[in-house]
């Protein structure tokens, strides 16, 4: 797939995130296939009224036919996913360990991150971790907001501080926080196609 | 169009040395808004499970039923049952009881509540959710639907030819499915047909316009009467008499409840420009005069087409007497500016059909 432009979004989940994904993809003129572990038939409603223009089918039909895929299923069932199928091809990790929310998992655990348990387990897919540091509902305004969001740059503040930099942490929250601008135009490029042209697009195998 | 309050029993704090008060006058204190949201005519109060020291709400029946004695015609409601904690049957007789003594007006919200306090203080995990709930869900419609019951799980004894009471006044309790807005949730309810209730909490509150569409076209498919498919919307929000001093007041609270939330949870603390981007409007958060407030409902209504809406004031320790202000605006003063608007509406569209 070197070199080959990125056409066909397929995204595993159609919970609060794909589906938001999905539109998002769709918004940007991509061909987007949704996913879950049903037969399609039972999220046709579903992604028809979440996500107009996606196509529900089936995980194996979603992997394979996709140029870029979204693994956007709870963490906690991951090995619900298809090495197999996903062989071979892109994959963006949206997932997260929640211990609070969703309960404590061994595996997850350790020192290693989540994606990296994850990357372990989908020996032959190109994992890419981003779009797991946004809320949901964040997702959809970045259309008109600035690629990096605000609670990324509260982590790095934080870690910042935590590190003894207080001088860059502060540096960092008059900077940015207080100054992330809300666009007043709708920008060109989508986030996914920004994306796709500087770093996935161009990555070869 | 229903207008209501909930509410986790936010504790005070005192203004002077910051400390804050009892867990015990959070109680007392929310028996008295719910007595004076009665007196002003709202229709609906909620209760939410809750089991913090700042939010001590943990027994809403037992709230709800002392406020059942002091109250005539508002609905009282549990908003919501974390029902993966609980037991179905406990809580279908606790919900029961409370609509014997109020003549006919308990509801029960089941959902996943907004925090999960309550999981290790009775002993469950996390990590079964879905199935659990699903499975609790399961056993108390069952138990709403038929007395007897007999029915087997895998999370609960079987219960076999087993008499739950006492039985509701009208045969059943309407029951509501709570959800934060994962799409399933919406097809759930559609499903098996249950009034459903959106919390809507942060962002624009219209994006939740697609999932009541969903949810509708579930119920339609499966075949719900038209009467049965209901949605009610809950979010955060505060009156005053002026828009600009109930935002500049409540925002503090706002703020504050977050920041503590997000400590908890790995969320930066809102600015106060978030909360502006929230708080006007097809924002989430409704904050402002009544004039405001009325006129942020009817455009939702408009997207969204609910039956009920209700807001969670006392938040982030805000002082009872503007809490109850706000309760009071929101029946004297919102309340008919609504009903104004949307009897015009109504008859409008009227006109429309009639040419």
């Amino acid at each position: 797939m070197s070199g080959n432009p990125i056409r066909t979004v397929g995204i595993l989940g159609a919970g609060r995130v794909g589906t938001a994904l999905a539109r998002q993809a769709l918004k940007a003129g991509y061909e987007v296939l949704v996913a879950t572990t049903r037969p399609p038939a039972e999220i046709e409603l579903l992604v028809e009224v979440m996500a107009p223009g996606a196509k529900a089918v089936t995980a194996d039909l979603a992997a394979r036919a996709s140029d870029l895929v979204i693994l956007a299923v709870p963490l906690a069932t991951y090995r619900k996913l298809d090495p197999e199928s996903l062989s071979g091809k892109i994959a963006i990790d949206v997932m997260n360990y929640w211990a609070p929310t969703d309960g404590t998992l061994a595996e997850f655990e350790g020192e290693v991150s989540s994606s990296e348990v994850v990357q372990q387990y989908l020996r032959y897919t190109r994992l890419v971790r981003t779009l797991n540091h946004i809320g949901y509902h964040e997702v959809e305004k970045m259309l008109c907001r600035q690629v990096i969001p605000s609670g990324a740059l509260w982590r790095l503040r934080e870690t910042t501080r935590r590190h003894g930099r207080p001088w860059l942490s502060s540096w960092i929250d008059s900077a940015t926080m207080r100054s992330m601008p809300a666009c007043s135009r709708p920008p060109v490029h989508s986030p996914l196609e920004r994306r796709s042209s500087k770093g996935i697009g161009s990555a070869t195998r | 169009m229903e207008l209501g309050i909930f509410s986790f029993a936010d504790v005070q704090r005192d203004p002077n040395s910051g400390t804050l008060g009892s867990t015990a006058e959070a109680m007392r204190n929310l028996r008295e808004a719910i007595a004076l949201a009665d007196a002003v005519g709202l229709d609906y109060f909620g209760v939410g499970e809750h089991h913090t020291y700042e939010m001590p709400a943990s027994a809403g029946a037992v709230i709800l039923a002392s406020a059942a004695s002091i109250t005539k015609r508002i609905k009282l409601g549990s908003a919501v049952t974390v029902l993966s904690t609980d037991d179905p049957v406990r809580v279908y007789q606790q919900f029961a009881t409370l609509d014997a003594l109020s003549n006919g007006r308990a509801e029960i919200t089941a959902g996943r509540g907004s925090s999960t306090e309550s999981f290790p203080l009775f002993g469950y995990g996390l990590n079964d959710y879905d199935e659990l709930y699903s499975e609790k869900l399961d056993l108390l419609l069952k138990i709403n639907e038929s007395n007897p019951v007999t029915w087997r799980g895998k999370h609960r004894p079987p219960l076999d030819n087993s008499w739950v009471v006492p039985r509701p006044e009208r045969g059943h309790l309407p029951i509501w499915l709570g959800t934060g807005g994962n799409p399933h949730s919406s097809m759930r309810a559609g499903y098996l047909g249950l009034p459903i209730s959106y919390g809507i909490i942060a962002g624009q509150a219209k994006r939740f316009a697609p999932l009541a569409e969903l949810y509708r076209r579930a119920a339609r498919k499966a075949g719900v009467p038209e009467a049965n498919i209901k949605v009610s919307v809950a979010s955060p929000g505060f009156i005053s008499d002026d828009a600009k001093a109930a935002k500049d007041l409540w925002s503090r609270h706002w703020i504050a409840l977050m920041t503590s939330v997000g400590e908890v949870r790995g969320f930066p603390p809102p600015s106060r420009a978030r909360f502006d981007q929230d708080a006007n409007g097809d924002g989430a958060l409704f904050v402002g005069d009544p004039e405001e407030i009325a006129e942020r409902i009817v455009a939702l209504h408009k997207r969204l087409g609910h039956m009920r809406q209700f807001f969670q004031i006392d938040v982030g320790h805000l002082p009872q007497k503007e809490f109850l202000h706000a309760i009071e605006l929101l029946g004297t003063k919102v309340k008919p500016f609504v009903d104004a608007e949307l009897r015009v509406a109504d008859s409008y569209q009227e006109a429309v059909d009639v040419r």
